[in-house]
């Protein structure tokens, strides 16, 4: 537990610090990788939908006796999560059996079970086709309401934050949509009205985790280029990213706690996997949402805003500084102060640079920013800018 | 630390035992209100509880696939008009539809869907006597103060919306008196007429309260319309009745007899009648409008003369052959009134818009430049039933009218409904109600209990160990989460129709990891803070101003996928996005009226203030060498700051 701890102030400090952003290439290719393999599987394979789409064979028997939940499992060993219901009609009691589109043989097959547990003959069960209750027209609107979702969102986003951040925050959410349609087609599970509404939760909770990074990102980023020059904005995202990272991790565990336990309770009950679908939507999207946020989105975000021309300044100035910093920090530093390695290299080298930038900042600000300002410490270690707004 | 002080001192000023004891008795209130009322557990959604199911099966033969569809589509749309129900509609074979609706009650519901419905658009004959067969009644006329040309001084409604010159956009207002109750007069058989509808004066929206009925012996006038339309001309220049007139299609034609109105055909292309059939006078003869047959609207094709009652005082009315065809209704929407041009006001009155589509626009635009000329009248025909019997103040050429009246806001609701709803392009015969069994095995609903069950241990334990003292905080939020979301998913089922599903259920389940989040946010701000080296009391104001600020943003991100989806869906997404958004707001209830203030009494404590190991806000553990609770100088800090690199160096 200590370690953890102090690994979380650590990273709160910038003293460990993950290079999350400075490797954007890697991590898009990786997402790229996976968003053409979605996108293959998908056009290859396409999505497998269930009977609330699709539509398929429904039985009917009248029988008194029959009951349900044998009828269900009998059935359910011929083909996948038959809907089994029983049904009173002016006092007689018919079982309805529903399943997806069947061959003959499997029809015969299914007429006969049911036939045997009704006590009835394979003619009394009468099959007839029916269609989806999940429409054409239901599947419509739930994009509709996407597509609608998404453009207010960007719209919020844009005036409250920025339009970049707008962006970045609707791609890193396609790329979560796409990748886990992407796993669905690849693995072949069923789509479900279930799933769907698994999806349609992912696109609530991956730009939920995007906001949320983003917020300390924007804190983080405050002031930058005018009154604060002593980082990069990709340096002081990355420091946000890191800063949240606990969060993060907290959260998507929290969030994946109760789903993986209701993948489990679908999975041990099995039977009609309503559970099941929505578990494992959801453990996939949240999965893929958290990675995406701190992957995608702030890496995303900090490549557009670097192209502005005062970034570009603030990333020639900062540079300065650095290297000023970094030559008193050899000076100053002592050597046992350094973060041992422990956390990757990449993290190190990045934490001496932050810590010796705060350094060497200092005696430019402290004029202007009075009392508030933070004291130079002996150690240089960065203060990050979080209570300074 | 300067900039600590402000919170501080605005945090005083609500002391935190207020939103905790509103919190509290709100939860009494609620939980008050699901024991007395009785409804103390939520209703069960179709796939967990059963429900009552309907099979229709379309009359005479099998209709064409695309036909089917749409009927399909309708029954859809018309289930899910009815809340956030998690209905479901399937294609049976392919000349059936089945309904299964969720609940045990829901047989009446489910008749009224049944309604197979046929909307038309007809002229009403308002002089029946010219057929032969003579009958014996008369449609009311309108009055001869109807259909003024459009009055000078008020433009119509939107003032913002300048239509330029050429496409005129219409309005259709009406003014009736208030039905006041039941038709005085019997329909009697008299030679003459025995009673006059009375007629809507055809006035501007502005005007509409200001009519009164007139003539001798008038029973009073259900909310028909009349349909005006006026151009947008925003207020300048002469409005209106320069319009009409640059219609090309306003071929002056036959009086009052509108016999002769311009199509030939009725929409769908067939031929129209021209004169009744005696079958029809006979009907129109005989009818009882206070208990209409309910096949009456199938019984007339589009293009045959149709008998139709009015559906609150009635009366009976002979209709022409269809002008334009329900389906052609691309939209109908019920709106307050608003009139006075660029002052605009609310009148109080309620209005349904309506918009066609091509086609129908232009049947439209036909019709009421004939009507326009001649004075009469059209109606709304639905399945036999003339909703609304307007006349037409000016003709409205691009498909975009206004129905106005007095009509009240349930009626336009209604009347807006059936319109948009209504047109079902097959006609079905009613099967039995029958009773269903649960879709889902009952151990689904146990399984995800138990899921829910073992989710939430697992988070406790989780919170425990890492937030130790906090996570009492935690936890007790989240058993308030979970009291306020079951109390109100009890007391919506009844309120409006809300059935949880399983998975609405399994929604739930989710919540909890994303209420929970919340207080990771503010958890892990205060952390923050505390290693910043600020007191804890000064932590907690700080950390909240910031955890606040993600939190909103981050909980109206999800709200707003909640309400989208809610909006635009139906059936299961709604009742799911109904769970979402509900959580959501609680979520933001909670953290605000509970935590945050829980927090701050807690702070104020020796255990968590002293930084006791198990608090979870131990400085030590934190990086933080000097014991909060005291004010530190900036000396103190900085001593403190030299402080940490050794204990720093120690853990690590």
């Amino acid at each position: 537990m200590s370690a953890s701890k102090s690994w979380g102030n650590r990273l709160y400090r910038g003293e460990v610090s993950y290079d999350f952003i400075g490797k954007q290439k890697r991590w898009y290719t990786i997402s790229g990788v996976l968003l053409l393999v979605s996108v293959l599987s998908l056009l290859v394979f396409g999505l497998k939908f269930s009977l609330d789409f699709r539509g398929g064979s429904q039985f009917r028997v009248k029988s008194d006796t029959a009951a349900v939940e044998t009828v269900r499992s009998h059935v359910g060993a011929i083909v996948k999560d038959p809907t089994v219901q029983s049904e009173t009609v002016l006092g007689h009691r018919y079982v309805v059996v529903k399943t997806t589109p069947l061959t003959t043989e499997q029809q015969t097959t299914v007429r006969n079970a049911i036939a045997k547990d009704a006590g009835a003959q394979a003619n009394d069960v009468s099959p007839t086709l029916i269609s989806g209750s999940w429409g054409h027209e239901i599947t419509q609107k739930a994009i509709t309401g996407l597509v609608i979702f998404v453009a207010l969102v960007l719209l919020y986003l844009a005036i409250f934050y920025e339009w970049k951040m707008a962006l970045s925050g609707i791609v890193a959410l396609i790329h979560d949509l796409v990748i886990t349609a992407g796993i669905y087609a690849l693995v072949g599970f069923e789509v479900s009205p279930a799933t769907v509404i698994g999806f349609l939760t992912i696109l609530g909770y991956s730009l939920y985790d995007t906001v949320v990074v983003f917020d300390k990102v924007r804190e983080n980023t405050k002031g930058l280029g005018s009154t604060k020059t002593d980082q990069t904005f990709t340096q002081a995202a990355n420091l946000a990213v890191n800063q949240t990272l606990i969060r993060s991790l907290n959260t998507s565990l929290i969030a994946l706690i109760p789903v993986a336990s209701l993948l489990f309770a679908g999975t041990l009950v099995g039977g009609a996997g309503v559970l099941q679908d929505l578990a494992l939507a959801l453990l996939v999207g949240i999965a893929v949402g958290t990675y995406s946020s701190i992957f995608i989105a702030t890496p995303l975000l900090a490549d557009l805003k670097e192209r502005e021309p005062e970034m570009r300044v603030l990333k020639r100035k900062a540079a300065g500084a650095q290297a000023k910093a970094a030559a008193r920090a050899e000076r100053t530093v002592p050597v046992q102060e350094r973060v041992p390695g422990a956390f990757g290299d990449q993290g190190d080298i990045l934490g001496d640079e932050l810590e010796g930038v705060s350094e060497a900042a200092q005696p430019g600000r402290d004029a202007p920013r009075g009392p508030r300002n933070q004291p130079v410490r002996d150690r240089g270690r960065n203060r990050p800018s979080g209570k300074r707004r | 630390m300067a900039g600590s002080k402000a919170p501080r001192s605005r945090n005083r000023k609500t002391s935190p035992w207020t939103p905790l004891t509103v919190l509290a008795a709100v939860i009494m209130a609620l939980v008050g209100t699901m024991i007395g009322t009785g409804h103390r557990s939520p209703q069960l959604g179709i796939d967990l509880a059963g429900g009552t199911t309907m099979t229709m099966t379309a009359k005479g033969g099998t209709p064409s696939t695309g036909d089917m569809d749409t009927a399909l589509q309708i029954m859809r749309n018309r289930v899910n008009g009815q809340g956030v129900s998690e209905a479901e509609v399937t294609k049976q074979g392919s000349s059936s539809i089945q309904v299964d609706l969720p609940g045990k009650n829901s047989s009446e519901l489910l008749a009224q869907l049944g309604q197979t419905a046929k909307l038309y658009f007809r002229v009403v004959v308002e002089d029946p006597t010219q057929y032969q067969g003579a009958p014996l009644r008369t449609t009311p006329a309108p009055e001869p103060q109807t259909a003024p040309t459009a009055p000078a001084g008020s433009p119509s409604g939107s003032a913002s919306s300048s239509a330029p010159s050429g496409s005129p956009s219409s309005k259709a207002s009406s003014s009736a008196p208030p039905a006041s109750s039941s038709p005085a007069t019997a329909p009697s058989s008299g030679a003459t007429t025995s009673q006059h509808r009375v007629a809507d004066s055809g006035l501007k929206a502005a005007d509409a309260p200001s009519a009164t009925p007139s003539g001798g012996g008038s029973s009073p006038a259900s909310p028909s319309g009349t349909a005006t339309a006026s151009p947008k001309t925003s207020g300048s220049g002469s409005p209106g009745s320069s319009a009409p007139s640059a219609n090309p299609s306003s071929a002056p034609s036959a009086p009052a007899s509108s016999a002769s109105a311009p199509p030939a055909t009725a929409p769908d292309g067939t031929p129209k009648q021209t004169q009744p059939d005696l079958a029809t006078l006979q009907l129109y003869e005989s009818i009882d409008c206070t208990k209409p047959p309910s096949d009456l609207g199938s019984r007339f094709a589009a293009n045959q003369f149709a008998v139709g009652c009015d559906f609150t005082n009635h009366l009976p009315y002979l209709l022409e052959p269809a002008d334009v065809d329900g389906r052609d209704l691309s939209g109908a929407s019920a709106n307050a009134e608003q009139a006075g041009g660029q002052n605009a006001f609310l009148t109080g009155n309620w209005e349904v818009d309506l918009s066609f589509n091509g086609k129908g626009a232009k049947d439209f635009s036909a019709v009421t430049t004939q009507l326009y000329s001649d004075k009469g009248r059209f109606a709304v025909d639905l399945d036999g039933l003339v909703y609304s019997a307007a006349t037409v103040q000016q003709p409205i050429t691009d498909g975009n009218a206004r129905i106005t009246g007095t009509f009240t806001q349930s009626q336009a609701e209604n009347l807006a409904n059936v319109l948009k709803y209504g047109a079902l392009p097959i006609t079905f015969d009613q099967g039995d109600v029958s009773q269903i069994s649960a879709s889902l095995a009952g151990n689904q609903l146990t399984a995800g209990l138990i899921a829910g069950a073992i989710g939430m241990a697992l988070v406790i334990i989780y919170l425990i160990v890492y937030y130790r003292g906090l996570a009492s905080v935690a936890v007790a939020s989240l058993v308030i989460s979970a009291v306020l979301t079951y109390a109100l998913a009890s007391l919506l089922g009844p309120a409006m129709g809300f059935r949880l599903s399983l998975a609405g259920v399994a929604g739930l389940v989710v919540a909890i990891g994303i209420t929970a989040d919340s207080f990771v946010i503010f958890f892990e701000r205060l952390r923050d803070e505390v290693r910043e080296g600020r007191s804890l009391r000064t932590a907690v104001d700080h950390g909240w101003g910031r955890a606040r600020r993600t939190i909103i943003s981050s909980d109206f991100v999800s709200f707003l996928a909640a309400f989208v989806l809610y909006e635009v869906s139906v059936g299961t997404v709604k009742g799911f996005a109904f769970t979402l958004g509900l959580t959501t707001l609680l979520d933001i209830i909670v953290v605000f009226m509970f935590t945050k203030p829980i927090v701050t009494l807690l702070a104020r404590r020796r255990f968590f203030n002293e930084g006791h190991p198990w608090s979870g806000l131990d400085p030590n553990r934190l990086g933080v060498k000097k014991a909060p609770g005291l004010r530190q100088t900036i000396v103190d800090r900085r001593a403190a700051a030299r402080g940490q690199g050794s204990a720093e160096g120690m853990e690590a």
